[in-house]
């Protein structure tokens, strides 16, 4: 249960991003919102981390960020050379990415009720970005 | 290098990263791994915009809006690596992409007054069939 609880609160809350992120790019690079972002939230979460467990410093965990920094930067990159409209629904791409790795190295159940889930899912993520 | 290769590169190395956090929280705190996320990729961000020479100047307000969404973001994702733990990935990914997509739908809706076209109603009946799926 609580596992569920945890999810709706990262939903409500980088939802409610996602908003303030769509303001924020009208005006500035998104690189630099990244910028500021990321600065109140690396000793942020380092606050998180020292409150919920052990700390334990390992460089090579540093390539998450540098991965993570490089999507981004690829997907701004795409909407500056093409437009949210045609990249928008080629991102939403990334969560079956995700899941099909899932079911291959994790060895996650899979079952007709979740290729339809992922589908759905999928088909909306399209339906509802690319018109914005 | 076209549009669309990058926007490739960036789906394949975002849906690789949230698959490597899976196996990685059975060894390590989540929040860990997203304390080296925001430290790797505020190191990255930094070298960038100063290689690019990004003008860095930003008013008051932007500056408020920008702490503001990196203090939901890095909430958020604390939350979401949280659940990862517990969850199967294939299930939780596609949950959370949807909800933010059907968040922001909603928020664009009401606070926005942005147009609930046709188009818009398929998207939210899909991301609610696809979340009922995959969580019931």
């Amino acid at each position: 249960m609580i596992e569920w609880v945890y999810l709706l609160l990262a939903v409500s809350f980088m939802g409610f991003n996602s908003f303030i992120v769509k303001k924020l790019v009208k005006t500035l690079k998104p690189n630099v919102v990244m910028l500021y972002q990321f600065a109140l939230a690396a000793p942020l979460v380092l606050v998180y981390t020292l409150v919920s467990g052990d700390f334990v410093f390992e460089p090579s965990l540093l390539l998450i960020g540098v991965t993570y920094f490089l999507s981004l930067t690829f997907f701004y990159i795409a909407l500056s050379k093409g437009s949210l409209t045609r990249a928008g629904p080629v991102w939403s791409l990334s969560l079956l990415v995700t899941a099909v790795l899932g079911f291959i190295f994790l060895l996650e159940p899979i079952n007709l009720k979740i290729i339809l889930g992922l589908l759905f899912g999928v088909l909306s993520v399209f339906l509802l970005r690319g018109d914005n | 290098m076209d549009w669309f290769t990058y926007v490739l590169m960036a789906v394949l190395l975002q849906g690789t990263l949230v698959f490597a956090i899976k196996p990685l929280t059975g060894i390590f705190n989540p929040v860990l791994l997203l304390f080296m996320q925001y430290l790797g990729g505020l190191i990255s961000v930094v070298i960038y915009v100063l290689v690019k020479k990004f003008n860095l100047s930003i008013k008051k307000r932007e500056l408020k809006l920008s702490l503001v969404s990196g203090f939901l973001v890095s909430t958020g994702l604390t939350f979401y690596y949280m659940a990862i733990k517990l969850l199967p990935i294939s299930i939780a990914s596609p949950v959370q992409s949807v909800g933010i997509i059907l968040m922001q739908s909603f928020f664009g809706f009401v606070f926005l007054k942005e147009k609930l076209t046709k188009k818009v109603v398929m998207g939210i009946v899909c991301s609610i069939l696809c979340i009922i799926l995959l969580t019931i």
